[in-house]
């Protein structure tokens, strides 16, 4: 059996109505506000019954058959190119205070281009390096200026003296 | 208002404004031409650099690359009938069938002479309408600005495609919600942070933005790959033909000029509204005026079915600009980008913005002229050129788009938490495009949202804690009514076409 692609998001929003309506109940309230009319938890709470009743009232209606079935949304998609690129994305994250922005920026739009197809060496190292101290350049010409990376600093390649 | 135009003008024509619209222009023609990458992505790309300049100069780059985009979407929409813009869609209705016939330069002349002129008569209509609106929005109140937000968040929705309301609502909620994430202004209290000091200062707008519409559609072009069209481009482009049009053929285009960029106009000032409702409008309404002749033509080449919907597309985006610089709310996805980055520099949208900074208020108008002669003078003759920057690989565009939304957010806050916290938001956008939900109303919601809370918390303040404002002043009570009018309508409207169908499926006792 498979359920309606919309019946699908209307369930999934629901349970989110449920979960951030349970956690309004975490909003500390300052003395006094309990009983005022407007105090931080409001509008949280307006947003959860909302939400909960529109997605209920989502999940009631009429089927719409135009939606299709949520397999059929979800079928002949290339997932495994895009989770390799949002790990290239976190490790890029991981890695630019450490390797610095030059080398990590080189290795992350590398690796984009081999997940995505690219095997001509030079195109890789040229495109990739050449852009990303085009950048770093540009960077530093407009005042910002971006350290190499924490790991220089370590092998001592770098220092911090003025 | 003399003294605020010529305030404007010299703003504007300095170089680096000048310079500033022609690179929008050029960067937003070629994002436009993108299929899968829109005005929002264009814009959202641009943010990170616009944190050099003043205000006013950041919003000149901005509204340069939203015409450009919009003119690079019709490009795709005629030489490769694939638009890179919803707001291009009826383009290709007429124009691509002109490309077929080989006549693809008069179509992008015809496309590039009508959006140069719904853009400027749009202007000048912005020229007279945003100063009025101004001075009569500086009346209103808190209630009455709650209730402007409100009429933007279900005008949003109501505008929304078929059997899409619920949707669209439910997206503007979800954006209201994560704009609670953080410490409420008025208490001081952390609200859904979950002990992380990286969520005390909520969501970051651009984190959002770019997560959302940048990264996700730029995955969702690997996602779902689309049919390679570069060579069907290269060809259309090797067989322009001439661009020059006839005496007749402008003579046809006039008319349909006038009308449609009234139409593209106020359609664009209306919330939830944009350009791509005002090109199937405009499209739409010259058919209808069409004789029987004429009417057959359109589809397969018509002058009139190519102007109008590239006339009222560059009208709306500068009707656009009006609830954005009169009441400090936008009435699109593409313009709550902009307002959220002009947030950012310090700068508050609204009826204060042309008393207290008309140089930025007055040059953004006078940029569009400008914006609209760039994209005559100079884009039209180099779209050949342009287009060959499309040649550019997919294996190459996308992680640079990849990089440049990632590394955009991080030089704005040195985090490297934020990168992490894009890729969760793309992911969690591209399944939610892919259960068919619209990203804009999203982000509205959370531009919206902060404003629509502080209003609330202020007007009942003021009323002792009664909901009376709501109904107390004329003009609350009205904007309340459009609001629940637009709310309402769709819905009956899906309420009847569903009882129509469930009739037409009931068979009849006579039939057993």
């Amino acid at each position: 059996m498979s359920i309606n692609r919309d019946k699908f998001g209307a369930l999934l929003f629901l349970c989110l109505a449920l979960i951030y309506g349970f956690y309004v109940g975490d909003i500390p309230l300052l003395f006094g506000d309990e009983d005022a009319p407007f105090n931080a938890r409001t509008l949280p709470n307006a947003l959860a019954w909302l939400l909960g009743v529109v997605s209920f009232v989502q999940l009631i209606l009429p089927t719409n058959r135009e939606a299709g079935s949520l397999e059929h949304a979800f079928r002949g998609l290339k997932w495994k190119r895009v989770v390799i690129l949002a790990a290239l994305m976190v490790f890029y994250g991981l890695t630019i205070r450490q390797l610095g922005f030059p080398i990590s920026t080189s290795l992350f739009l590398m690796g984009g281009f081999y997940t995505l197809g690219e095997r001509r060496p030079l195109v890789l190292i040229l495109t990739s390096v050449g852009v990303t101290l085009a950048f770093w350049g540009l960077l530093y010409a407009m005042g910002i200026y971006l350290t190499p990376g924490d790991f220089f600093y370590y092998l001592g390649w770098m220092s911090n003296d003025a | 208002m003399l003294e605020g135009i010529f305030s404007g003008l010299s703003t504007a024509v300095m170089p680096i404004n000048l310079l500033m619209v022609a690179v929008g222009c050029f960067a937003g023609t070629f994002i436009g031409m993108l299929p899968g990458l829109g005005p929002i992505t264009a814009i959202a790309l641009m943010i990170p650099i616009t944190y050099g300049f003043d205000p006013s100069t950041g919003l000149i780059l901005m509204a340069g690359v939203y015409y450009g985009a919009i003119f690079g979407g019709s490009t795709s929409s005629i030489l490769i009938n694939a638009p890179g813009v919803a707001g291009t869609v009826a383009t290709a209705f007429d124009g691509y069938p002109m490309a077929q016939k080989g006549q693809a330069g008069k179509a992008l002349a015809i496309a590039a002479y009508s959006s140069f002129s719904g853009g400027t008569i749009a202007a000048i209509f912005l020229l007279v309408a945003a100063p009025a609106l101004a001075s009569v929005s500086l009346s209103f109140q808190s209630g009455d600005y709650f209730a402007l937000m409100v009429l933007g968040l279900t005008a949003v929705s109501a505008f929304a495609g078929k059997g899409q309301v619920l949707k669209a609502i439910t997206m503007t909620l979800f954006g209201i919600m994560l704009s609670t994430i953080g410490t409420d202004p008025a208490a001081g209290v952390a609200r859904f942070t979950f002990g992380s000091m990286d969520l005390v200062d909520g969501i970051s707008f651009l984190l959002l933005a770019m997560s959302t519409f940048a990264l996700s559609e730029a995955l969702l072009s690997i996602l779902r790959p689309t049919k390679d069209t570069r060579s069907e481009e290269e060809k259309a482009l090797k067989s322009l033909g001439s661009m020059k049009l006839s005496k007749e053929e402008v003579k046809t285009m006039v008319p349909v000029i006038g009308r449609s960029s009234v139409l593209g106009f106020f359609t664009g000032v209306l919330p939830g509204a944009g350009a791509t409702i005002a090109s199937f409008l405009a499209y739409g309404m010259e058919r209808n005026i069409a004789s029987a002749k004429e009417k057959l033509g359109f589809g397969k080449g018509s002058i009139r079915g190519l102007a109008a919907p590239e006339t009222a597309n560059n009208a709306a985006c500068s009707g656009s600009f009006v609830p954005l610089l009169t009441l400090g709310i936008p009435g699109s996805g593409t313009t709550a980008v902009m307002m959220g980055a002009l947030i950012s520099y310090g700068v508050q949208p609204g009826p204060r913005l042309f008393v207290e900074q008309p140089d930025v208020f007055w040059s953004v108008i006078i940029s569009m002229y400008i914006g609209n002669i760039v994209l005559l003078v100079l884009n039209l003759p180099l779209i050949p050129y342009i287009s060959r920057l499309l040649a550019l690989p997919q294996q190459l565009l996308v992680p640079f788009v990849l990089f440049f939304s990632l590394v955009g957010v991080y030089l704005v806050t040195f985090n490297t938490m934020d990168i992490h916290m894009m890729v969760i938001a793309a992911g969690i956008a591209i399944g939610l495009r892919l259960l068919n939900y619209p990203m804009a109303p999203m982000l509205l919601g959370f531009i919206l949202g902060k404003m629509m809370e502080e209003n609330l918390r202020r007007a009942l303040a003021i009323s002792d804690g009664s909901i009376s404002f709501l109904w107390e002043r004329p003009i609350t009570l009205v904007i309340l009514i459009i609001s629940i009018l637009f709310l309402a309508a769709p819905l009956i409207g899906n309420l009847r076409s569903w009882l129509a169908n469930r009739k037409a499926t009931v068979p009849n006792d006579g039939e057993i």
